[in-house]
């Protein structure tokens, strides 16, 4: 078990590794010109040359990483070219917003998807599913930034119930803060519950068919019984697998939203660096991402690894 | 003797096609007396299996049941209170439990296996935790199960199909039931251990006066097990008698038809099946007269009128039949009559196939690199040799190498070591291309009919590839006529060329298979376990089929398979494995009159005979244990972990096969003097 653990956080690493290079590479292989975006394009051509050295433009790609993995290592990040400030104080301010959205939108998502879930698989086929398993399948086609926009057009803008933009954290000003999260959260976790809701829904309907709870009802254990200890509890194991992957979609989905509702988060921040090629934080947006989801692949497993007996065994 | 349940005209019904429902048990009534040991037999779609749940009320919405249940001890007709009341559940369980054929899914694999008996203890007794405890451990010791106190914490892919199977018997015992109701529930193990698990059963039914029903389609395991009978069939119960009468008296068309279908251990060599006719019933389109009509022997117009009334022709034998016993009994001899003879086998001295000290090993790798760590050495030093036109058995129950050792023989794998001679040539190691003259000669029939044919081709096509592939037909014409000829000789109409397998029955689709075998005119079929998978009274058309494919067309057969009595029926020689290695090997009727080794008498005690008279008087070998897995094979004889006679010479060295004369070889240091 400490072995599958170990080996586990080993491969988290490697895969942060792999992705640090490839986003690098890709980053680098940009058309666009780094010199011209950190200093402007009125300067003259031996100025160019010089500033081309400076930033080991000349070097070859493996080199420049091998400097740039040095440096994050160390903690030094890089100039932001946009800011002219450390990148880690740049991304410090923003990550927070980025962080506190995703994880609250999970935290929210994955009750409640499991709740609906659990409720149109014990009255399936009754009215209660038909109508939330309709609801779900519409919302989770809906992409979060149409519902965004729609949304801030009509309760923000018509109807001026709700500010349209800015945001504060809860321990600031928490009233402001509740008048603000509203919209962003709900345009966020609107996918998440679907999605959970339906996964949750199939993962308890294959659970009911299984031998085992026509055991359990054999025993005579009463219907509520059946449902708590042996179907959900198997049920919901596969669910925990999702969060990883639906945290991954969240931070991807906070990026429309960050910008549709001008959330000063990473997302914002993200889009502005590709804009303005500003390489320093676009590498380590991306980083930060990639790391961010990892961590979550990883707990995920763990979790697993604490729920379900057969993989600890194996 | 006190009824402790009684059903009255049960009906169970599902819905079907818009409002129509299909009616999966009709009108059946039995009782269940304190302390006998009650067989419930059919064929798949009998309803033997609903009927035992319409009983417990496990038939969930939109399934309905109608009729009366009385249970002792309780009020009324259960089946008022509902299937959640807490009457139902206090029955359900409490006072009948109730054990199911899938040992590997029917416990929850992610409680403990104490925490799922002890969940019964709580439920049925109100004991506190503690005191669940420690008689969910008490149960445990009870059915043989090694440091319960440990073992109560571990969870059930911990245990072996067997165990868990004493798992499930442990838990259902555990809550003082008076009835036990074993829905097939040693089918799906093997032979010795289905036989261990039947024997605590017995046992404990003894000890604890309870009452059982094995519910079951293995007449044999009834024969055996059972104090009385109910023999079902489309839903009815057909049958129902003590069990000497009933296998003495079989008086229903049905009964008399499975005891001549079924291959019998103790059977003479020369004995031909008697299948019946037709497929089993499908519960959507049964007839609403007599259920058996399009599948009779006995029938006449008369039996079309209406369902047959139950009646008793002798105290406590009851037939639901239109004819009455003197009918039955004038028809008998005439329909025995018709009984054909075993067609006539041509076993030349020419060697088909002889192998040479076969192996076969696995690699068995482990860790993130993927080291090689050892190897699973699943067929190891086999050799034997077949004669042209015999047919060779290979019995042996799961993990002994039997279907390794066939796909060797296909070359659908090379083999690590060892000769494989087919006619006089060595094919082990044969490259692809060399292969291609020899692999139209080798081919094989697969267990499952369902699996084995391309759902998307049609039979004809499934049927014609092998000529395309080989190239054994010059035109459109000449492959259409071989493919009508194919169909004919597996007995298929070939007007059926162009459907799917999805449109044919268990069985047909075996014959799709079989004439897909006989396509590129083989010299040997390789056969693995043809008919494990189709119904007792399927099983006997298909074996008679490959006997008379084999008189016709003087093909060899390799068969494999873990049911001792088909093998014995249907082939010349048998040998016996244990774990990758030949334990035995024998004419047939030798193996079965005079077995040597020990644990081919062990395997063939345990096949229990269809006959309780017969089987009443057989020696009974218990078995140590279960088998062991390859990987962890005993040192020296795989079999000394099992063995009562094992020395430590048979747990240091390996026994070399040894001739005892009368072509039987054994090999255990037993008889080495």
């Amino acid at each position: 078990m400490t072995r599958y653990i170990l080996n586990r956080i080993g491969q988290t690493l490697l895969i942060i590794v792999i992705v640090s290079f490839l986003t690098f590479l890709l980053v680098n292989l940009m058309p666009k010109d780094q010199v011209y975006a950190l200093y402007g394009t009125d300067i003259s051509q031996e100025d160019y040359e010089i500033l081309y050295k400076r930033l080991n433009l000349d070097k070859p790609i493996l080199y420049r990483y091998g400097l740039w993995a040095r440096n994050v290592l160390r903690g030094d990040w890089g100039i932001s070219y946009q800011y002219h400030m450390p990148v880690g104080e740049v991304i410090g301010l923003k990550i927070g917003v980025t962080l506190y959205l995703s994880v609250v939108s999970t935290l929210i998502s994955f009750p409640l998807g499991m709740l609906l879930g659990i409720i149109t698989a014990v009255k399936r086929g009754k009215w209660q599913d038909t109508v939330l398993t309709l609801l779900a399948n519409l919302t989770n086609s809906l992409p979060a930034f149409v519902v965004a926009i729609v949304m801030l057009y009509l309760f923000c803008i018509k109807r001026k119930l709700l500010p349209t933009s800015g945001f504060t954290f809860p321990w600031d000003d928490f009233p402001k803060h509740i008048r603000q999260i509203i919209m962003p959260m709900f345009c966020l976790s609107l996918g998440g519950i679907a999605g959970v809701c339906r996964q949750t829904r199939s993962s308890m309907l294959e659970a009911i068919r299984q031998d085992y709870v026509r055991t359990a009802r054999s025993k005579g254990l009463q219907e509520n019984t059946i449902v708590k200890r042996h179907v959900m509890r198997n049920g919901l194991v596969p669910i925990i697998t999702l969060i990883g992957g639906r945290l991954a979609h969240i931070v991807g989905g906070s990026m429309f939203v960050e910008n549709v509702f001008a959330i000063p988060g990473m997302g914002t921040l993200m889009i502005q660096s590709v804009n303005s090629v500003d390489v320093p934080i676009m590498q380590a947006c991306v980083m930060m991402t990639a790391l961010m989801i990892s961590v979550a692949y990883l707990v995920t497993d763990l979790l697993y690894l604490a729920v379900d007996p057969r993989i600890s065994l194996k | 003797m006190d009824k402790l349940v009684e059903a009255k005209n049960l009906v169970t019904t599902f819905p079907y096609y818009g409002k129509r429902r299909l009616t999966a048990v009709d009108n059946v009534s039995l009782e269940l007396r304190r302390g006998e040991i009650v067989g419930l037999v059919g064929e798949s779609g009998s309803g033997k299996s609903v009927t035992s749940m319409s009983i417990l009320q496990l038939i969930l919405p939109p399934g309905r049941v109608e009729g009366e249940v009385h249970v002792e001890g309780m009020k009324g007709n259960m089946l008022d209170y509902g299937m959640n009341s807490k009457e139902a559940r206090s029955v359900r369980g409490g006072k009948i439990g109730m054990i199911f054929q899938e040992p590997m899914t029917s416990l929850n694999p992610i409680l403990t296996v104490g925490e799922q008996i002890q969940e019964n203890v709580i439920t049925h007794l109100g004991l506190g935790k503690e005191e669940a405890k420690a008689r969910a451990i008490e149960m445990m010791k009870a059915v043989g199960i090694a440091n319960p106190e440990t073992r109560y914490n571990e969870y059930p892919m911990q245990f072996s199909g067997g165990m868990r199977q004493r798992i499930m018997i442990a838990m259902v015992l555990a809550a003082e039931p008076e009835v036990l109701i074993a829905d097939e529930a040693t089918t799906a193990l093997d032979v010795t251990t289905q036989a261990q698990i039947l024997e605590l059963i017995k046992d404990l039914a003894v000890t604890r006066n309870l009452t059982v029903v094995i519910v079951t389609h293995n007449l044999g395991l009834i024969a055996r097990y059972a104090d009385r009978i109910y023999v079902m069939y489309g839903g009815h119960i057909v049958e129902a008698a003590e069990k000497y009468e009933l296998f003495e008296n079989p008086s229903h068309p049905y009964t008399r038809g499975l005891l001549t279908a079924v291959p019998r251990l103790n059977d003479r060599k020369d004995r031909r099946l008697i299948p019946i006719a037709g497929m089993p019933p499908n519960p959507a389109e049964l007839p609403p007269y007599c259920k058996f009509y399009d599948r009779c022997v006995y029938r006449e117009e008369g039996c079309k009128k209406g369902k047959a009334p139950m009646v008793e022709i002798r105290p406590g034998h009851f037939v639901r039949c239109c004819l009455s016993v003197e009918e039955l009994d004038a028809k008998r001899a005439e329909v025995e009559a018709q009984a054909e003879a075993v067609p006539e086998k041509h076993i030349s001295n020419e060697v088909e196939i002889e192998v040479k000290n076969l192996k076969m090993y696995f690699p068995l790798y482990r860790g993130l690199l993927k080291r090689r760590v050892g190897d699973v050495r699943a067929v190891e030093d086999v050799s034997f040799t077949v004669r042209k036109g015999e047919t060779l058995g290979i019995v042996g129950e799961s993990g002994c190498g039997k279907s390794t050792l066939a796909r060797c023989l296909m070359r659908a794998l090379e083999p690590q070591g060892g000769e494989i001679l087919f006619q006089g040539k060595d094919i082990a190691h044969l490259k692809e291309r060399e292969l291609a003259p020899i692999r139209p000669k080798i081919t094989m029939i697969f267990q499952d009919p369902f699996s084995s044919l391309n759902p998307r081709q049609t039979a004809g096509s499934i049927v014609g590839e092998p000529l395309k592939i080989n190239k054994l037909v010059k035109n459109r014409d000449e492959y259409d006529a071989r493919v009508n000829e194919l169909f004919r000789l597996v007995g298929l109409d070939p007007d059926y060329r162009s459907r799917v397998p999805r449109e044919f029955s268990g069985g047909q689709r075996q014959r799709i298979g079989i004439a897909r075998a006989l396509a590129s005119e083989p010299e040997i079929i390789i056969c693995d376990e043809p008919v494990s998978a189709l119904d007792v009274s399927i099983q006997a058309q298909i074996i008679n089929l490959l006997e008379d494919l084999q008189s016709q067309l003087g093909i060899t057969y390799l068969f494999i398979a873990h049911d001792l009595s088909v093998v014995k029926h249907i082939s010349d020689r048998i040998v016996v494995m244990y774990l990758g290695r030949v334990v035995e090997s024998s004419p047939a009727e030798r193996l079965y009159e005079n077995p040597l080794h020990p644990y081919t008498k062990a395997l063939l005690s345990a096949v229990p005979i269809s006959d309780p008279k017969v089987d009443a008087g057989r020696e009974r070998i218990k078995l140590l244990g279960e088998v062991p897995s390859v990987l962890d094979r005993p040192h020296g004889c795989a079999f000394s972990s099992r063995c009562q006679y094992a020395t430590d010479h048979c747990r240091s060295e390996v026994p070399q096969l040894r001739d005892m004369g009368d072509g039987q070889k054994v090999a255990c240091f037993l008889y080495n003097n």
